[in-house]
């Protein structure tokens, strides 16, 4: 474990115990760490920034009242994903309307050429709504495995199902966004020659 | 030419497969333009997910933890720290009970309304008994860290008592001041 990793379990470690303790500045000190995971993922899985803040609010309010239950520092996180998953899916919100969010990557990792990223720039909003299309399942394992980056272990314990389950979710999403993006990509060229 | 399905190659793009399969798509895509071009494009939907979006906006982040920290539930702190006033306060009453009961021995002969529960408390002989019972109701319910309250029943016919209430709404102690030995815990149940 490194340095600064040790630090900041240590930390968490700290917040935690104070926040059980009912010391709200350490509970805000937990949001702060962790309100853009939960945040981003809500977006992801809403596709609406109004509903999204409202599912984090409840997860972070749902945290609070299970906070004794974190034996380890370590479980938050994984906690933290599946209870966003979970309040996201809950039957009362469901998707509305595909209110489009912000896809684009960040503005830093902007490549110079202009064609180029233009080009990057619609393959990007054309696998996003390839995303919104999923079924629920199905985009919330591709939001966890490829997105956020969790091994496909890790997104089967955070939904709840077996590894087998979510290689076959994953394997069926990647297929059909890669179907999606390259028939609008290729219609796309078709019409420009 | 046996191809693979597509699913197997959205797969491949990240390894997830077992590694017979994946040697075995490796020579198939040496070998197989249409299933190399399937795979590049996986490999290149892999890059784009794994590219960082935007974050959330600070606004939005700002808007959720306000809205957190204000509905947070203080309830429970709340009722803990009023149930430990509670256990303090009946120390000091304890602490008062035993000082006065050691050190006032004889009955006050005539008592104004107020403080008739004090001077009865007073009467109590210094039994380490009656101390015991005043601690009981604590250990009987862990939930119940004190006392409640302390009143005088005075009825007409009978015999004043003193009505020791706790925390615990299950647990009532009820003391005769004239018969010390009488001390009795009385359950609501
Ligand atoms: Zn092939």
């Amino acid at each position: 474990m490194t340095g600064a990793l040790m630090l900041e379990q240590n930390l968490l470690h700290h917040w935690i115990e104070r926040a059980r303790a009912g010391d709200s500045s350490a509970f805000e000190r937990l949001m702060l760490l962790h309100e853009k995971m939960v945040l981003r993922t809500a977006q992801r899985l809403l596709l609406n920034t109004e509903d999204a803040k409202d599912a984090a609010q409840e997860v972070f309010l749902k945290l609070y009242k299970n906070l004794g239950r974190f034996r380890d520092d370590g479980d938050l996180a994984p906690w933290l994903y599946r209870m966003t998953v979970n309040v996201c899916f809950d039957s009362k919100r469901k998707v509305k309307a595909a209110i489009p969010i912000d896809c684009a990557p960040d503005s830093h990792d902007a490549a110079p050429d202009p064609e180029k990223t233009l080009r990057a720039a619609e393959q990007r909003r054309l696998v996003f709504s390839a995303i919104e299309r999923l079924p629920e399942r199905e985009r919330a394992a591709v939001v966890l495995r490829d997105i956020e980056g969790c091994t496909t272990a890790e997104a089967a314990a955070i939904l709840g199902s077996s590894e087998e389950t979510v290689r076959s979710q994953i394997s069926t999403a990647r297929a059909k966004i890669r179907k999606f993006v390259a028939e609008r990509l290729s219609k796309a060229s078709g019409g420009s020659k | 030419m046996i191809h693979p399905r597509e699913e197997q190659l959205a797969l491949y793009s990240t390894g997830d497969l077992d590694p017979d399969a994946l040697e075995r798509i490796a020579a198939h895509l040496d070998e197989c333009l249409r299933c190399r071009e399937c795979a590049d494009q996986f490999y290149q939907l892999q890059q784009v997910l794994a590219t960082p979006a935007a974050e959330p906006d600070a606004k939005d982040l700002q808007n959720v933890r306000r809205r957190v920290m204000e509905n947070l539930p203080r309830g429970v702190e709340r009722r803990w720290r009023f149930e430990w006033a509670i256990a303090l306060a009946a120390l000091i009453a304890l602490v008062i009970f035993l000082n006065r009961s050691l050190h006032s021995p004889a009955p006050l002969p005539v008592v104004p309304a107020q403080p008739v529960a004090a001077a009865l408390l007073a009467q109590l002989p210094s039994s380490p008994i009656a101390i015991k019972e005043l601690a009981m109701p604590r250990r009987a319910s862990p939930r119940a860290p004190g006392l409640g309250s302390i009143a005088l029943v005075a009825r007409p016919d009978r015999e004043p008592l003193i009505k020791i209430a706790t925390t615990d709404p299950k647990i009532v102690i009820l003391l005769t001041p004239s018969s010390p030995n009488e001390e009795r815990t009385e359950s609501n149940e």
